[in-house]
């Protein structure tokens, strides 16, 4: 017999368990895009959650929630970078990918974009996610990163640039 | 085996200490009175403060109780022999003995000494003259030389009257300082000398 | 090519692998509890209750402090009370030869 202490909290860890099946492929997502490494990746999005878990009495709505999953694993990902300290230095080709790339894709074109977007610096590389990943506005950025709006603008216009440069160096033409 | 022990010191001491509180209604026509209760405790207590060595703690831990009751009265004639008969009939039992019974024209003096076995067990002082009585219930196996040696090793007495003995209030002020022999006073000169 | 498009294409939301809300949700399982109570607040606690008890200890010590002092102070007066009365006795004594009694 489960007693009402219990039963309380078995509903609240499944209230729980529905809020990580949620958002798992939003903070994943992210973390995977930006580290481009699948078990680092895990392991980041494993610890956000948990950090969600007790930040969760603080947090009034979904959309309350993205917004804190969306700022706590971008900066999460920038710190994680920033320790190992180095762009990726393996082929990016031989990344083993998850799945769920959109069919309508070309699916070389795709894994050349992301591992040309693992290349970039931290800042440059998260504004970039949360605007193509998430479809944030620059302003939306610029309140999750904590920084200006121009800034952000400056590091998207100056992403695309160098993405697009390195595209057509690797023969990928507009 | 330590409760049977107090037990029997208990025993032993219900016969030497008096009961003085049968003197409590003379306070109320007393212009001052002074009321000493020491028990084993306090004893204890108080020889804790008379230093680690000497005789002083080990004698004063001997005793088992010291009772004092003294009333200074505004005019002669406040109290009588009759009031004083409720402490002399505790001194009737066969182990107490009148050793000094000293009357003059406005004083008199009472010893007794409570004796077990030919040692003594207590002592019993009742002092009374025109305007003041006291009574001295000292329980414990100090005798007279024990009594004096303790004195003497506290500073105490020496043949002086106590000051204010008139105010007949127990002294907070600390013990008077030993007069210094004539001898310490010439090794005291030797620090000029030179 | 439309490089915001394939940027949207490429950098899509993805699934973990699988068993990642199991695994989240052991390790919600034995995490240990973080409790409300900051460090420095239970050293201040600790400290407080420490502080507590030297006062209460000291109080204590005060006291028995006072009361030997009051009992010393009675034995004194006792003593001297005593003394005095017996040496005026033993005066009283001599006179008439019988001061060796006491």
């Amino acid at each position: 017999m489960i007693t009402g202490a219990a039963a309380s909290k078995t509903a609240a860890m499944d209230s729980f368990a529905g809020v990580v099946r949620r958002y798992q492929s939003l903070v994943f997502g992210l973390a995977f895009n930006f580290l481009h490494d699948r078990a680092l990746a895990e392991e980041l999005a494993q610890e956000v959650f948990l950090e969600l878990h007790r930040a969760m009495p603080g947090l009034e709505s979904d959309a309350h929630i993205a917004n804190w999953l969306r700022r706590v694993t971008t900066h999460r990902c920038i710190d994680c970078a920033r320790r190992i300290k180095s762009r990726p230095q393996v082929a990016l080709e031989d990344v083993p990918e998850p799945a769920s790339t959109p069919k309508r894709s070309d699916p070389l074109l795709a894994r050349k974009i992301r591992s040309l977007t693992a290349t970039l610096p931290e800042k440059a590389r998260a504004v970039l996610l949360l605007r193509y990943q998430e479809d944030l506005e620059p302003s939306e950025i610029a309140t999750a990163l904590g920084m200006p709006v121009n800034t952000v603008k400056s590091h998207l216009h100056r992403a695309l640039t160098t993405l697009r440069e390195k595209l057509e160096r690797t023969g990928v033409t507009s | 085996m330590k409760c049977f022990i107090l037990l029997a010191a208990a025993a032993a001491a219900f016969g030497q200490q008096i009961d003085l509180s049968k003197l409590e209604h003379l306070a109320s026509k007393a212009k001052e009175s002074t009321n000493v209760s020491l028990d084993p405790e306090k004893l204890k207590m108080a020889s804790g403060l008379l230093g680690e060595s000497g005789d002083a703690k080990n004698l004063v831990l001997s005793m088992q109780g010291v009772h004092v009751r003294t009333f200074e009265f505004e005019r002669p004639g406040e109290f009588s022999s009759a009031d004083l008969e409720p402490i002399r009939s505790q001194l009737k039992g066969p182990n107490w003995s009148r050793i000094v019974d000293v009357k003059s024209k406005d004083e008199a003096v009472e010893i007794w000494f409570y004796m077990t076995n030919g040692r003594m067990g207590g002592m019993t002082l009742i002092a009374a003259e025109a305007r003041e009585l006291s009574v001295i219930n000292i329980v414990g196996a100090l005798d007279m030389q024990s009594l004096g040696q303790l004195t003497r090793q506290l500073g105490l007495g020496g043949g002086v009257a106590l000051p204010g003995m008139n105010d007949a209030k127990p002294r907070t002020d600390p013990k008077p300082a030993p007069k210094p022999s004539p001898r310490q006073q010439d090794d005291d000169n030797d620090d000029f000398g030179d | 090519m439309n490089l915001d498009e394939e940027l949207r294409l490429a950098l899509v939301r993805r699934e973990p692998p699988d068993g990642f809300v199991d695994r989240v949700m052991a390790r919600l399982e034995h995490q240990p509890r973080r409790s409300w109570v900051q460090p420095w607040m239970a050293i201040a606690a600790a400290l407080l209750l420490l502080a507590g008890v030297l006062a209460w200890q000291w109080r204590e010590e005060r006291e028995k402090r006072i009361a030997a002092e009051k009992a010393k102070a009675d034995l004194l007066y006792a003593l001297e009370l005593t003394d005095s009365q017996l040496q005026q006795t033993r005066s009283k004594l001599k006179r008439h030869s019988l001061g060796g009694l006491i």
